[in-house]
């Protein structure tokens, strides 16, 4: 009996300071709590503890998230929303909406454009460039299509795709819309889209398009383009799919060290794993030793870290036999 | 429908709840960073956080109809995050993933800090190397005892401490009594204090 009064009065107690800490407390129970404190040594003892946790983990101190990660996964949740039994057309009409209600979406679209110039500044690959390419004439494509001089592409919009023969109906911004019916295999139409790829503002285009140009990775142009959203495009989900298009083209010299590039410096894990898993099969190669060397001790991706191990000790075995 | 839940909110639930995404996405805008720090504080790390929050938003679009308005949307959010991260972590235990993604807990890329970054900034941005490595050191140990605790401990320290939600609402959260909350929390705390314990000056 005495025993569970005085578990009862020590859970009285723990919810008393817990009450003080949290500053939950009327303030005649706080100056009655205080009153006790100056007379019961055990009790302030006891709070003195908790309030030695306090100066250590400070309350409100949370784990950070940042604004790319955030805008990464809301533009993740907002294409997992879209598929929640929207057909295809419709599915664009809501982002429509969102830009003509929302200061604040408008507001997160300029930091993206912020984040992606910043990016098409500082790639610093030869071959990999975001100037779009001119025609004979020297005109630029994209310009010769849409009949205008504002060199600014937004707001590209897929209206209708016939996944049988590659017919798109595109609508998108210069000077004015513009509509422009062709054929994704048409080289023009590939210049517009690659072109778009690396300039346009709206991550869900940019998605779009990328998924539209993995069926045509043949072209250069069009590797060139995705190599370069895989290693500027503010949104994970663009460079993950840019990832996984160029997976079937690293036995390519250029994707190759595009992969590469990525593997040490991409910040997604889930992106490293297909760079990593592409370059598989040429990660024998007694060039990749160095890489491997890093991966096997720097790599925070326990799979990737374990099998660069594996792979590096296939390496070692090798040059031992040979020797 | 709950007293404080604003007009404009109340029109937005309304347009969700039948099937409206762009509604969803529009109630959810301004606490997304929350939401996810909250995810991120139950999560082993980022990516993990990630999944739950998603896994979250997608249940509560999913559920709306059955909001009832008995608390604030913003606390059913809270909730629907918190049953999520639980049911990620049976799901994960229960995978054979697990095998190959046993990661040590200070493989976490969560990094902790105050709401906003600048101040996490001046608050850790010093030009003393020691301090500096203290701080890391300490940062580190934080995420590991707050990964030795119990789920209902983790939770109630997330949400009351973390978080800094009212305990009442925890209580909510947690679907239990504001006294379960308060030992629960209790000894989370007691459990931290002792595993940090060699960091005290």
């Amino acid at each position: 009996m005495t025993n569970q009064t005085n578990q009862s009065a020590d859970a009285c107690e723990r919810e008393l300071i817990i009450d003080y800490l949290y500053q939950v407390m009327s303030d005649d129970t706080r100056l009655a709590f205080e009153r006790r404190l100056r007379s019961e040594p055990q009790l302030r003892s006891q709070l003195q503890q908790q309030q030695s946790l306090d100066a250590l983990v400070k309350p409100g101190v949370k784990p950070q998230v940042s604004e790319r990660r955030l805008q990464g996964v809301s533009w993740s949740l907002h294409r997992q929303l879209q598929k929640q039994g929207k057909n295809g057309i419709a599915l664009l009409q809501p982002l429509i909406n969102l830009w003509r209600s929302q200061v604040a979406f408008k507001v997160q679209f300029a930091s993206v454009l912020v984040a992606f110039m910043v990016g098409v500044i500082s790639a610093d690959s030869n071959w990999i460039d975001a100037n779009p390419s001119f025609d004979k004439n020297g005109r630029e494509i994209p310009l010769a299509l849409v009949k205008s001089g504002d060199y600014q592409i937004t707001d590209l919009q897929l209206k209708e795709l016939d996944a049988d023969n590659g017919n798109v109906h595109l609508v998108y911004s210069l000077a004015s819309q513009t509509h422009l019916n062709g054929n994704l295999s048409d080289t023009k139409l590939q210049e517009l889209l690659t072109a778009t790829v690396v300039s346009d503002v709206s991550d869900s285009t940019r998605l779009d398009l990328v998924e539209l140009l993995q069926g045509y990775t043949q072209s250069k142009r069009v590797q060139k383009a995705l190599s370069f959203s895989l290693l500027n495009d503010p949104n994970p989900g663009v460079r993950m799919v840019a990832a996984k298009s160029l997976a079937n083209h690293a036995s390519d010299d250029r994707i190759k060290a595009v992969l590469r590039k990525v593997l040490m410096d991409e910040v997604n894990s889930g992106i490293r794993i297909a760079a990593f898993n592409a370059m598989l099969p040429y990660l024998n190669a007694p060039d990749s030793k160095t890489m491997l060397e890093q991966l096997s001790v720097n790599e925070s991706n326990p799979y990737i870290r374990a099998t660069s191990k594996s792979l590096l000790k296939q390496h070692h075995e090798t040059q031992s036999n040979q020797i | 429908m709950y007293q404080q839940e604003s007009e404009l909110n109340s029109e937005l639930i309304n347009s969700a709840r039948s099937g409206d995404s762009v509604a969803f996405e529009q109630l959810i805008t301004g606490q997304r960073r929350q939401l996810l720090s909250l995810a991120a504080g139950l999560a082993r790390d980022l990516d993990e956080a990630e999944d739950i929050y998603q896994e979250a938003m997608i249940s509560a679009f999913n559920a709306l109809p059955k909001f009832r308005g008995d608390s604030q949307f913003s606390t059913w959010l809270y909730r629907i995050v918190v049953n999520s991260a639980n049911s990620y972590r049976r799901k994960f235990r229960n995978s054979v993933g697990r095998l190959f993604t046993n990661r040590e807990v200070d493989d976490s890329q969560i990094e902790f800090g105050s709401s906003s970054g600048s101040e996490l900034e001046a608050e850790f941005h010093t030009d003393n190397p020691e301090n500096a490595l203290h701080q890391s050191q300490l940062g580190r140990a934080i995420a590991g005892a707050v990964a030795l605790l119990s789920r209902q401990e983790k939770v109630a320290f997330v949400l009351c401490h973390q978080q800094e939600l009212k305990i009442t609402q925890a209580a909510v959260i947690m679907e239990c009594s504001e006294g379960t909350v308060k030992q629960t929390l209790f000894r989370a705390r007691e459990k931290m204090r002792k595993q940090l314990s060699g960091f005290s000056r």
